[in-house]
């Protein structure tokens, strides 16, 4: 332990990382991430584990998540992701307010006794309040927004969605059934194959694979989100994820693959995750929450 | 805890060897009251003060129009924000509450007061110096923390001797926050930027009297949409550092850098005035004594400090510094910093080359006024953009080759110069798109 600064020789007082006198950095830091930002966080909790990259093409991490596990502010386990859309303003301060807004309100609804759907689509409409609010006459900042909450000990999952970041259903050794996705893209390309305009690969090949048609933001009007709850039967995950990860595997059974052992060890599958994204060229900021049932 | 403010650092730490100079952009953003009632603006204590310039130029539709004005000003009142109406000439008069003391809005209150606003007569001098003293012992009654917002309109200019406006002005700094209003053309932009900026309102022309009313009720409003006043933003800088500068750049220009007043060893706080539901970016340039490659330091600490009775901190952030031999590193500009830049360059650059067109120096009004459509052009500044170009005639906006218009609407140039301080934000890296195509 140091007592007093190695350049300037001031005494160093307790409790900070940076001396009081000539701001020399006293403990060593990743040099990945110097700002202090968003580039990589990772959180790991244990049922509830997750990873946001800034990847490889983009300059800043657009992409946010909150997590919180069971204890004084929550009853349940929540998880949000959200994707700041990067063609709005000041989109990375619009994902982190409404992971953050969105996660405490469901956890306040959930304490106070709300059904799981109410508290979660309570959620949603605080985090759309909160990212509407960061607009400006510069413009509207925007993003996605995918959520679960799951009572202690396991139970019915309920998963609030808008915009194209995802949910899947990751069914670890011995549970019945497939993986599935367990949300519904509020995409151009979505709503074209669901219209039976085009087919499936038609418009993931589209020009406006990628455009949005809902999502948080106060240029969004009136916001209709999706809420879902569904029963799981365990062991399993459900992931929640950005595009930055999906894109390189849409099918449920491929997205599986990506995160062995999900169930397990929710911290390492997330990071396996984020790091097969990097692999296949990391070409979009990428965030994977794994929520073990 | 949520104290409803965030503060965000935007930098490249990296320094070049032998580099000294650190640049950020530090956004803060406010939600508006704070806690989980936030969006609901909390009855903070309030006071507003209405000064209408009552000088002979006033009389006929504009002292109508300014009337009608102070009337919807009073309209938009919260019940309980206390207020007054004062008119200004060569002395400062109570027009409503006839004492000197502000009285709460009511039913009552203020429909006394739009019967005494029907009183105002245009009759005497301009002497402002007067107007803001009395208006600062109006507000003397109110602790740090309560809101307090002054409004002033005029039509002409100040009449008194610099020395005696300037001393005035010093002492009212910090003890309310005035927006100022010229209406038309007669009364200095100069002049009523230096006041609203000193006293961090802003300054607007109205072009047309019949703008008034509706221009009072919006500045009457968003003052009442404040819910913390008096927050100052607290820097800390190491041993040896120099802050070269520190600016609002966002959504308006304000040199802060002599505003700063000691707080402790090594910090300085400067005053930012009241929130509401918003947010504002700010240039900061600390000089470090350059370190060795590796070196990591903290070149500022940034803190939001609330009213001064309790001093809490309601958020903080880290200004970085570190020596690397990457030059490619060290030399990447971040981009909201050279936005900045170029928004703090584009407001100068109005500024002096109006300045250089009245004094009738064609040269250098051509360059800087070329100058400041190239970065209008640049930094997608729109309404800036629409405004000197009824000024000048652009021939091209890329490299701001321009040519200055022999006749030029007086209102036209004032209200280029009011709107010089105004700043656009950075985009998303989409640029234009709209918003919708989200991931990319």
């Amino acid at each position: 332990m140091l007592t007093t600064c190695p350049a300037c020789a001031d005494p160093i007082g307790g409790g900070d990382d940076y001396c009081e006198n000539c701001g020399l950095r006293l403990t060593p830091v990743p040099t990945e991430d110097p700002g202090g930002g968003r580039d990589r966080v990772e959180a790991a909790l244990g049922p509830l584990a997750g990873v946001s990259d800034i990847g490889l093409r983009h300059r800043r991490n657009e992409d946010a998540m909150a997590l919180l596990t069971p204890g004084a502010r929550s009853p349940a386990l929540v998880g949000v992701v959200c994707d700041g859309v990067s063609s709005a303003p000041r989109s990375d301060d619009a994902a982190l307010v409404a992971a953050e807004t969105g996660a405490a309100e469901t956890a306040r609804a959930l304490r106070e006794g709300a059904p799981a759907g109410e508290a979660a689509a309570a959620g949603m409409t605080r985090a759309a309040g909160a990212v509407a609010a960061l607009a400006d006459a510069s413009g509207a900042p925007a993003c996605t927004y995918v959520a679960a909450c799951m009572p202690e000990g396991g139970g019915p999952v309920t998963v609030a969605w808008i915009g194209d970041s995802r949910a899947y259903w990751i069914p670890g050794a011995g549970a019945p059934g497939p993986a599935r996705l367990l949300t519904r893209d509020d995409s151009w390309s979505a709503a074209m194959v669901e219209g039976g305009v085009l087919s499936e690969e038609e418009a993931e090949n589209s020009l406006y694979a990628h455009a949005i048609t809902a999502w948080l933001g106060a240029d969004s009007g009136e916001v209709e989100g999706h809420v879902s709850t569904v029963a799981l039967q365990g062991p399993g995950a459900v992931v929640l994820c950005t595009d930055g990860l999906w894109n390189y595997a849409p099918a449920a059974e491929d997205l599986a693959a990506l995160l062995p052992g999900a169930e397990r060890d929710p911290a390492a599958a997330a990071r396996a995750a984020v790091e097969a994204a990097l692999e296949a060229g990391g070409s979009d900021n990428v965030t994977v929450v794994v929520m073990a049932v | 805890m949520s104290t409803g403010f965030r503060v965000g650092v935007d930098q490249n730490p990296y320094l070049p060897l032998g580099g000294t100079e650190v640049h950020a952009v530090i956004t803060v953003a406010s939600q508006g009251g704070a806690g989980p009632s936030a969006g609901a603006v909390p009855a903070a204590p309030a006071a507003e003060v209405v000064i209408v310039d009552a000088s002979g130029s006033m009389y006929g539709e504009k002292m109508a129009a300014a009337k009608r004005a102070a009337r919807a000003a009073v309209d938009t009142l919260r019940d309980g924000v206390h207020f007054g109406i004062v008119s200004g000439t060569g002395t400062a008069r109570m027009v409503y509450p006839p004492g000197r003391a502000l009285v709460p809005a009511g039913e009552r209150t203020r429909a006394e007061a739009r019967a005494a606003i029907g009183g105002l007569e245009a009759d005497g001098g301009t002497r402002m110096g007067t107007w803001l003293a009395l208006a600062s012992e109006l507000f003397a009654p109110f602790e740090e923390g309560a809101l307090k917002h002054a409004i002033l309109l005029t039509d002409g200019q100040n009449n008194e001797t610099p020395e005696h406006f300037e001393a005035v002005l010093r002492r009212c700094v910090g003890r309310f926050v005035c927006d100022c209003r010229g209406v038309g053309t007669d009364w200095q932009v100069e002049e009523m930027r230096r006041l609203s900026s000193a006293l961090l309102g802003d300054v607007g022309i109205i072009r047309s009297p019949d703008r008034m009313a509706e221009d009072f009720r919006r500045m009457t409003a968003r003052a009442m949409g404040k819910s913390t006043a008096d927050v100052a933003l607290r820097l800390w800088t190491p041993k040896l550092a120099e802050v070269r500068f520190l600016k609002q750049v966002a959504p308006s220009v304000e040199d802060l850098t002599g505003r700063g007043t000691p707080s402790g060893p090594q910090s300085r706080d400067y005053p930012l005035g009241s929130w509401g539901q918003e947010s504002r970016e700010y240039h900061l340039c600390v000089r470090v004594p350059t370190g060795e490659p590796g070196r990591q330091m903290r070149a500022g600490w940034v803190k939001l400090i609330a009213p001064a009775a309790d001093a809490e901190v309601l958020a903080s952030g880290n200004v970085l510094a570190e020596w690397t031999e990457d030059e490619a590193r060290a030399t990447e500009i971040n981009p909201r910093v050279a936005h900045y830049t170029g928004q703090a360059e584009l407001s100068r650059a109005i500024q002096d080359g109006l300045r250089a067109r009245r004094e009738g120096d064609a040269e250098t009004a051509t360059a800087r006024l070329g100058r400041a459509v190239a970065l209008a052009h640049e930094g997608g500044n729109e309404v800036t953009a629409e405004l000197l170009r009824r000024v000048v005639d652009i021939v091209d906006p890329a490299t701001g080759t321009v040519r200055l218009r022999p006749a030029v609407d007086k209102a036209d140039e004032m209200t280029l110069d009011t709107y010089s301080t105004r700043t656009v934000r950075t985009r998303g890296r989409g640029g234009g798109a709209a918003p919708g195509t989200g991931g990319d």
